[in-house]
């Protein structure tokens, strides 16, 4: 096929719904970084984000301003009140504490950090409750990783249908630049990303990948390290879990 | 002098747009109260449209911007464009979606987040903003043939590969190829003519 005929296909492939041999085209294309077809899928993304201002506008609720931003820890979920007043009567013996013991100068700086303190508190409970739900899941299976080994990352992965969630400990920041990346290893073929996520200064990870899986199609779930923006194939395995036939 | 304006207005918000991803880069939750601002609507109305389920569409709309803020790290914040970014990222989480929902889940499932890498989308204008740009499509959206327009939109809005549309829509696969192509590239042409105007 030639450049020109894959011209027409760009679009349909950044879309994720070109199959058969023509997929196969464009992957191959890709696959030896040809620059006509990098260029060719980025007017394509180019030309598709465009294709998402054609919905017509649609006013959201207004709590969904108030969720998103729960979500980083901005602003704490209106059905969560009492949690809320408990995180705001906290808030105010730690900064009463921080006030009294203060001057000027490191009083700011403290409030600051006790500050975010309290956001990515807020934001670490959202995720840990959607892990939760997760959790209680109908057919959800879980499988323990890193037992048995001197110093190990250790934890659970949880997946059914509907995802995969990982909890982990004993697994250090990736480095600056790097980032660690998911990875759904299927029984035959090459292993499919899962998604990124970065672990917290004490060495603890929690991550959730929600999205199909073909649960008897795939044999382990591993976690590498990887460049910040992602890789198509594993580059430094940091450990692997099989699943239960 | 008033044909500088819009030169002007671009370099402003380029330069806006610039600091509200560093602002995000550095973990200022403010930041995401802005990137709401700007783009929660547009981002609920493409949800929306293609899940058509309010409830469903607000979970979406949540789990697209915590992607984004849990990502912005990789985004180049003096070449990219965050709207189409958080487009892209908006239409996979709701095709995903609908493929769980309808049982469609081995195709390209994981494939869709390959093309929302932040990498994908540096020396990007924010064309999404540029409204001349966005009516104009809308306009070249409607000269379409009806069968144009639905292929398009079952591609866009439910994900449909071209064999699933053909059963879809019970026409032979050559002819549902033959609308996709000329729908887009009658698109392309529009969006290029007026561009270049």
């Amino acid at each position: 096929m030639t450049h020109e005929e894959l011209q027409d296909l760009y679009e349909l492939y950044v879309l994720g719904v070109l199959d058969g041999e023509e997929k196969t085209e464009v992957d191959q294309h890709l696959a030896t970084e040809c620059p006509q077809c990098q260029a060719g899928v980025q007017a394509a993304l180019r030309f598709s984000s465009l294709l998402g201002t054609l919905p017509e506008t649609v006013e959201p609720s207004r709590g969904l301003r108030r969720r998103v931003l729960a979500s980083v820890g901005l602003e704490s979920k209106a059905g969560r009140l009492w949690l809320g007043a408990l995180t705001a009567l906290s808030a105010c013996l730690l900064i009463g504490v921080v006030v009294l013991s203060m001057d000027d100068t490191r009083r700011k700086d403290e409030l600051a950090a006790v500050q975010s303190q309290l956001r990515l508190a807020s934001n670490d409970r959202a995720r840990i409750d959607a892990v939760l739900r997760f959790l209680n899941e109908p057919g959800t299976e879980q499988v323990v990783f890193g037992t048995g080994q001197v110093q190990p990352p250790r934890g659970r992965i949880f997946i059914n249908p509907r995802g995969v969630a990982l909890i982990a400990a004993n697994l250090p920041p990736a480095p600056s630049g790097k980032i660690y990346e998911m990875w759904l290893v299927p029984k035959t073929g090459t292993p499919v990303p899962a998604g990124l996520f970065q672990s917290d200064a004490q060495g603890n990870a929690l991550y959730m990948r929600t999205g199909p899986v073909d649960l008897t199609g795939t044999k382990a779930i591993a976690v590498s390290v990887e460049p910040a923006a992602g890789s198509q194939t594993p580059t430094t395995v940091v450990f692997a879990a099989g699943l239960s036939e | 002098m008033f044909f500088f304006l819009p030169f002007l207005a671009v370099i402003v918000d380029a330069k806006n747009e610039a600091d509200l991803i560093r602002r995000l880069q550095s973990r200022d939750p403010n930041a995401m109260a802005d990137l709401y601002d700007r783009f929660g609507r547009l981002t609920y109305g493409l949800i929306f449209r293609i899940v058509r389920n309010a409830a469903a569409a607000e979970d979406l709309v949540q789990e697209t911007f915590l992607r984004v803020w849990n990502r912005v790290q990789a985004f180049d914040q003096e070449k990219g464009a965050l709207g189409p970014w958080i487009l892209a990222v908006a239409r996979n989480r709701a095709i995903d979606y609908l493929r769980s929902v309808d049982g469609r889940m081995a195709q390209n499932v994981f494939e869709l987040e390959r093309m929302e890498q932040p990498s994908q989308f540096a020396d990007f204008e924010n064309e999404i903003m540029n409204m001349d740009r966005v009516r104009i499509l809308k306009e070249a959206f409607q000269k379409l043939t009806p069968n144009q327009r639905i292929v398009l939109e079952l591609a866009y809005y439910e994900g449909l590969s071209q064999t699933e549309m053909a059963a879809r829509m019970k026409q032979p696969l050559g002819t549902v190829k033959t609308w996709v192509r000329t729908a887009l590239k009658t698109l392309r042409q529009e969006i290029g003519e007026a561009a270049t105007a």
